[in-house]
């Protein structure tokens, strides 16, 4: 979500800045006018000045002139086109030796003394004489830069602008990620598991924007929740009913079974023992769904404790060494430590025993199922890993995490000549999840897996 | 309960005892009959609640066989009301894969129970655990006639021939189990009793690692030793090892047989 927040961020931000930065650019430039069109209109103001300027030199003389040029409040000077000053004039000399060497190629031109800048041009008194009028400005010897000019011009405005860009934009992305962020953790939350997830309805934010598309969006995924939820719990509902519909006819099976027992001749008996063997196969296929399904669908643990994990493990072992021993195989049972794990010690012991018998069923046989209990600190917390390893064969690492699954099965073949229904795991990784812990299968290096279960823990009282 | 008085522990198999059967499952009942009957049990069937509860009431029973799930009347409520009056033998046919059901049917006060879909023979060998119980509570099979009939610890009385409990001289009312509970726990009062021993010898079979029913058991009789003289307490759970029936220090005079 970060990455989206800072991409639109950045890009806008970008934009925004860049937009202003050409714009003010472009302003700038027109407002500072190329140096011909300058040349035009002083020309035209010039020639109007110089014309009157003349006017009242032949009409009054000297101190006409004098009188006009202090009404217009600027320097200007008034010579013939030699440059020959015929009233009083400061720097005289100076002018007359600058206007001699410049080229007069334009109406008007420029010449630059030691210290004024003149503009001058050329007219034509009403009674055809000729004059040149000069207008005076003092010499600046450093011309200020362009840029100079720019960044006199956005020194205030660009930095607010940009700040002012910076927040309205954060504003914006904030608007747009939120709810984005939001859907994420939902949508995380929904694969996790937890189809009760819905997306909180519309906060303050939203209701700028009332009706939005990403709010659509969120009403689309609530439904789709919903719709998803109701269809899971419909499925699980079935397999539960189904499961305690079967439970009587199955209670009249066998007691029927065990009257043909009694009655029947010898003969019969045999297949009456596999009928039997049947039944109880399926009853305990029944018990273990139910069980699943009673696990599923709870929220919280019943019946809660404190219980010695490494205990729990000390009694569960006679009682799987005996199953291990029709395989000729051992369990190796060692510790590092003792946790205190509080929960229902009954559930973890049928999820441990579970994932116990699998490694039993599973590894070879004249081998070893090895049982390892441990504790670490994980973000604070006291956490147990107690790891189960078979030497079997191994499943490929994308099967490792399906083995969890109801009924799922790797191999076929494999999975009917060791039994089993595919449903123990389930249950196992169902009750632990319920008590906040993990499991997960890994392969080990020698071949055969890991299944590590981890459950949070206290420190045993010694 | 005369009928059942009569009978000696090792008699059951001859002897006709009746058993009332609580469940709505008509072919079930009927083929649970021929399958007991053979066995040498009397099966009444009712198949609801209500009916169930009226004739457990009024008619004597060796022992009751109540299905939890019944229609109207469902089996706890059965057992509860029943339980308010009698100390009847109850074995309760519990949901398999409700977990729920067999601790909240021991808590009421079932004998034991057994979940359905079961093994008829599982059937039988319980019920034949429960009914021996009772016999032996009553008349003493030769091993404890050893051991004299009547107990006495800490104020409280048990008769086993007359199968009576007096609690500094209030009769507390027992069902088999709980006497069964109490009687061995006073034949060695201030010792530890094993939870296996105490399960062999009142449930009359193996404990699984997680079954609750000798704690339920023993806390319905903690709470009835309570409210009769205040006793509940001398009755002390030893964390994975068993039971005791303690003697406080005050009481070391009459401790002991």
């Amino acid at each position: 979500m970060r990455g989206l927040f800072a991409k639109i961020f950045f890009f806008f931000w970008v934009a925004l800045s860049l937009t202003f930065i050409i714009s003010t650019t472009l302003i700038l430039q027109h407002r500072f006018t190329r140096p011909d069109q300058i040349f035009n209109a002083l020309g035209v103001t010039l020639k109007s000045e110089g014309l009157a300027a003349a006017q009242a030199y032949e009409q009054g003389g000297c101190s006409a002139f004098q009188q006009y040029a202090a009404s217009l409040r600027q320097s200007v000077y008034l010579s013939t086109p030699v440059g020959n000053f015929p009233c009083e004039t400061e720097n005289s000399k100076e002018y007359r030796n600058a206007l001699s060497q410049v080229e007069r190629n334009s109406s008007v031109f420029s010449v630059q003394t030691s210290t004024q800048y003149l503009w001058a041009t050329a007219v034509v008194s009403s009674s055809g004489r000729n004059y040149l009028f000069m207008l005076a400005t003092p010499y600046r010897p450093t011309k200020q830069r362009w840029t100079h000019d720019l960044w006199h011009f956005a020194f205030p405005q660009l930095p607010v602008a940009i700040v002012v860009f910076g927040l309205t934009t954060f504003i914006l992305v904030l608007l747009l990620t939120r709810p984005i962020a939001r859907l994420r953790a939902a949508a995380r939350d929904l694969a996790r598991g937890q189809l009760n997830t819905r997306i909180p309805s519309p906060r303050r934010e939203a209701r700028i924007f009332g009706g939005d598309e990403i709010q659509g969006l969120e009403h689309d995924f609530n439904h789709m929740a919903e719709q998803l939820e109701s269809l899971v719990a419909a499925q699980k509902l079935l397999l539960r009913d189904v499961s305690h519909e079967l439970r009587s006819p199955l209670a009249r099976l066998s007691v029927a079974l065990e009257l043909a027992r009694e009655d029947a001749p010898m003969g019969m008996s045999e297949n009456l023992e596999r009928i039997e063997r049947e039944a109880g196969r399926l009853n305990t296929l029944i018990g273990q769904l139910l069980r699943l399904s009673s696990l599923e669908s709870a929220n919280a643990i019943v019946d809660s404790e404190e219980f010695s994990l490494m205990h729990l493990l000390e009694e569960l072992l006679p009682d799987i060494e005996f199953e291990a021993l029709q395989r000729s195989c051992s369990i190796k049972l060692d510790s590092a430590c003792d946790c205190i794990v509080h929960g229902n010690s009954e559930l973890v012991y049928r999820a441990i025993e579970n994932i116990a018998r699998n490694a039993i069923r599973y590894t070879k046989e004249v081998s070893s199922v090895d049982i390892h209990l441990s504790c670490e600190m994980r973000e604070g917390r006291r956490i147990s890993i107690l790891r189960i390893s078979d030497h079997g064969p191994g499943l490929p690492e994308n099967e490792l995490q399906n083995i969890f699954r109801p009924f799922y099965r790797v191999d076929t073949a494999r999975q009917r000549d060791t039994g089993g229904f595919g449903i123990g795991l389930a249950i196992a990784e169902r009750a632990i999840r319920l008590h906040h812990g993990q499991v997960y299968a890994i392969n080990r290096v020698g071949g055969g897996i890991t299944m590590v279960v981890t459950l949070p823990c206290n420190e045993a009282a010694s | 309960m005369p009928n059942r008085r009569t009978l000696g522990g090792d008699t059951v198999k001859t002897s006709m005892e009746t058993i009332l059967l609580i469940d709505d499952d008509v072919d079930l009942c009927a083929m649970l009959s021929d399958y007991l009957g053979r066995h040498g049990f009397q099966i009444a069937s009712v198949h609801n609640g209500e009916a169930g509860l009226k004739l457990a009431l009024t008619e004597s029973y060796a022992m009751v066989l109540l299905d939890v799930m019944l229609p109207g009347l469902d089996g706890f409520e059965v057992l509860r009301r029943l339980r308010s009056t009698s100390s009847m033998n109850v074995l309760l046919l519990t949901a398999r894969g409700d977990d729920v059901d067999r601790i909240v049917g021991l808590e009421i006060g079932a004998d034991d129970y057994l979940p359905k879909p079961f093994n008829p023979r599982e059937l039988l060998a319980r019920i034949r655990a429960i009914l021996r119980r009772g016999a032996r509570a009553e008349s003493p099979s030769p091993p404890s006639k050893q051991v004299s009939d009547s107990v006495s610890a800490l104020g409280l009385e048990l008769d086993a021939s007359a199968r009576t409990v007096s609690c500094d001289g209030k009769p507390v009312s027992l069902t088999d189990v709980e006497f069964a509970l109490l009687q061995t726990l006073m034949r060695s009062v201030g010792e530890v009793v094993e939870r296996e021993r105490l399960a062999e010898a009142v449930l009359g079979r193996k404990l699984h690692p997680f079954d609750r029913s000798l704690d339920m058991h023993i806390s319905r009789l903690r709470r009835k030793l309570e409210e009769t003289c205040g006793l509940g307490e001398r009755v002390k759970t030893i964390r994975g090892v068993g039971y005791q029936l303690a003697i406080p220090a005050t009481h070391r005079h009459r401790g002991g047989q």
